[in-house]
């Protein structure tokens, strides 16, 4: 337990040396700056876009800043993601690292999840950053805006990050190379976004139904079906874990 | 005898591949034991499957008196991978911190065998991240992580083959020295290497061990084999007669001495005197020539193929 968090101490303080604490906090602020302005100049860029012709769009909201947000980093922003960890085992495995460091006492669970977790917490604080940004920008741009739905949403999209980055270290435990860990995990990415296509209880229940009320929050409802919805994903992540941590234990380095 | 490294017919295959062939392997404690053989042999198999990185097929391990299957002698052992990696974005000296902590060994005396790892190795004073080192630092840094824990048990993966003649005897100097402090077990297929610094050695060929001895043995019991003769006087039809004999197997030329191979080294040395008496001739020197590791090697391989 102990190696585990020297191990998860070591992966933090990589973070913050190597590129990582540049690409997913740099996306994410960017989006979460970015946003509520965007969403603000809209109408008027939509009006000079479109010349004569006469295009009516609904008030802009603090809503649709929040929503603007959300948008970006569920897309993007996830992909983001899948690109900074989809390296973090394959690429330790193929280089060597992980004989070097798995002949010493630490235990490959721990190992993999040192990894998820440092991975998490960066996705976590980089949402949060994000979403304090847009916060700001929206309370200066838009009047009446409200600071609870915000957070909510952040926190269902942390849930949701939590289940892409489980897919993606569980991608990087199975292959040899950051490449096709990618690969595998935005395959993941697409089948947990065509889950909810197929029964009504898993587009309720999915963890890829998450998205949807990400939008539902920031509009002002909460859906009942929203927490199962949330104790599926943190299930999701759990065996997703458990999966790479097991398959890696049975592995032959 | 205590051994640091005892397997029980240890196999390996990869699919209809044998890569080590029912391996019995004995390696005393406190022997720096060379491991050699021809690339593809098995060496770096077997010590994987020695760590627990690879799963053995069929047989036993024993490491340090413990069964391999509880991972207990980590924590007692050390490992250099033949290409040693790291974490790039690293110091040398915070890599080896890293390693310690992971050890469980106590900051205070950590700090101090940082220190002499980095002192050991040739590494003291080197602030430069890990990702800018040469090929030998690296290899260096993998010695001193290997025997940051004061392994009771090292293994070597190849630690010379792509080094450069300073950094290998850099190298070779360093397991001269923590051999005075553990069991080395040290894979090679550098002949020279191993005679070097090695005392013991086991040849792999083709996933068997054809060979498992003493370097002092197995040359006196090769050396033995061969006599160097010199003689005064016209030496003509010499060797064809000593051809002959019947205790004589085989006889080469060698700058101007005769090489006598003889299955019977006790009447060679009886017999040659005589015979060179009986045909007027003087004699300079008669002493068993000592073969090389190499000979041997190529010797015992040649032999194995046969």
């Amino acid at each position: 337990m102990k190696n585990s968090l020297r191990f998860l101490g070591k992966e933090l303080r990589e973070i913050l040396r190597t590129y990582k604490i540049y690409t997913i906090p740099g996306i994410f602020l960017l989006f979460g700056f970015a946003s509520p302005i965007l969403t603000k100049l809209l109408p008027d860029l939509m009006e000079n876009l479109a010349g004569e012709i006469n295009i009516i769009l609904p008030e802009m909201t603090w809503r649709d800043s929040y929503t603007q947000l959300f948008k970006n980093l569920t897309q993007i922003g996830i992909l983001t993601v899948i690109l900074t960890a989809m390296g973090t085992v394959a690429e330790e495995r193929n280089r060597g690292v992980a004989h070097l460091i798995l002949t010493k006492p630490v235990s490959r669970t721990g190992y993999i999840l040192a990894k998820y977790i440092a991975h998490l917490l960066l996705v976590g604080v980089s949402a949060i950053a994000a979403f304090m940004a847009t916060w700001v920008y929206t309370r200066i741009l838009f009047t009446g805006t409200r600071f609870t739905p915000g957070l909510t949403a952040t926190g269902l999209y942390i849930l949701y990050a939590a289940v892409i980055l489980a897919i993606t270290v569980l991608a990087s435990s199975l292959t040899r190379s950051a490449i096709a860990a990618g690969g595998l995990a935005t395959a993941g990415l697409f089948v947990l976004g065509l889950l909810p296509l197929f029964s009504s209880g898993l587009s309720k229940y999915s963890p890829g139904a998450l998205t949807g009320y990400i939008n539902e929050v920031v509009a002002g409802t909460v859906p009942a079906e929203l927490w199962g919805a949330a104790a599926t994903a943190v299930l999701s992540a759990a065996a997703l874990l458990a999966l790479a941590a097991l398959s890696f234990r049975r592995q032959e380095l | 005898m205590d051994l640091a490294i005892k397997t029980n017919c240890l196999s390996k295959n990869f699919g209809s591949v044998q890569a080590v062939d029912c391996l019995n392997l004995q390696v005393p404690a406190g022997s720096v034991f060379g491991f050699l053989g021809p690339n593809g042999a098995g060496k770096t198999t077997t010590i994987k499957m020695l760590l627990g990185l690879t799963r053995p097929s069929a047989g036993a391990i024993e490491l340090l008196g413990q069964p391999a299957t509880s991972g207990q002698y980590l924590a007692r052992v050390g490992y250099l991978p033949d290409v040693p990696n790291f974490y790039n974005w690293m110091r040398g000296e915070e890599f080896l911190t890293f390693v310690g902590q992971l050890y469980s060994i106590p900051p205070r005396e950590l700090k101090k065998r940082v220190a002499e790892m980095l002192e050991l190795t040739g590494l003291r004073g080197v602030t430069t991240k890990i990702g800018g080192y040469s090929r030998g630092m690296k290899q260096r840094l993998g010695l001193a992580q290997a025997l940051i824990n004061e392994p009771e048990l090292v293994f070597l993966d190849e630690p010379t083959s792509a080094l450069d003649p300073i950094g290998r005897k850099e190298v070779l100097e360093t397991i001269g020295i923590i051999s005075q402090r553990c069991t080395v077990f040290f894979s090679t297929h550098i002949l020279a290497d191993v005679e070097r610094v090695c005392d013991r050695v086991g040849i792999l060929r083709q996933g068997r061990l054809i060979l498992d001895e003493s370097l002092a043995e197995l040359h006196k019991r090769f050396g033995q084999q061969v006599l160097r003769l010199e003689v005064t006087g016209p030496a003509r039809d010499l060797a064809a007669e000593l051809q002959r004999l019947p205790w004589v197997s085989a006889v080469q030329q060698e700058n101007g001495a005769l090489l006598v191979a003889a299955a019977d080294i006790d009447s060679a040395c009886v017999e040659i005197p005589r015979l060179l008496a009986a045909r007027n001739l003087g004699l300079r020197r008669l002493e068993p020539k000592a073969l090389s590791l190499e000979d041997i090697f190529v010797r015992l391989v040649n032999d194995d193929e046969k």
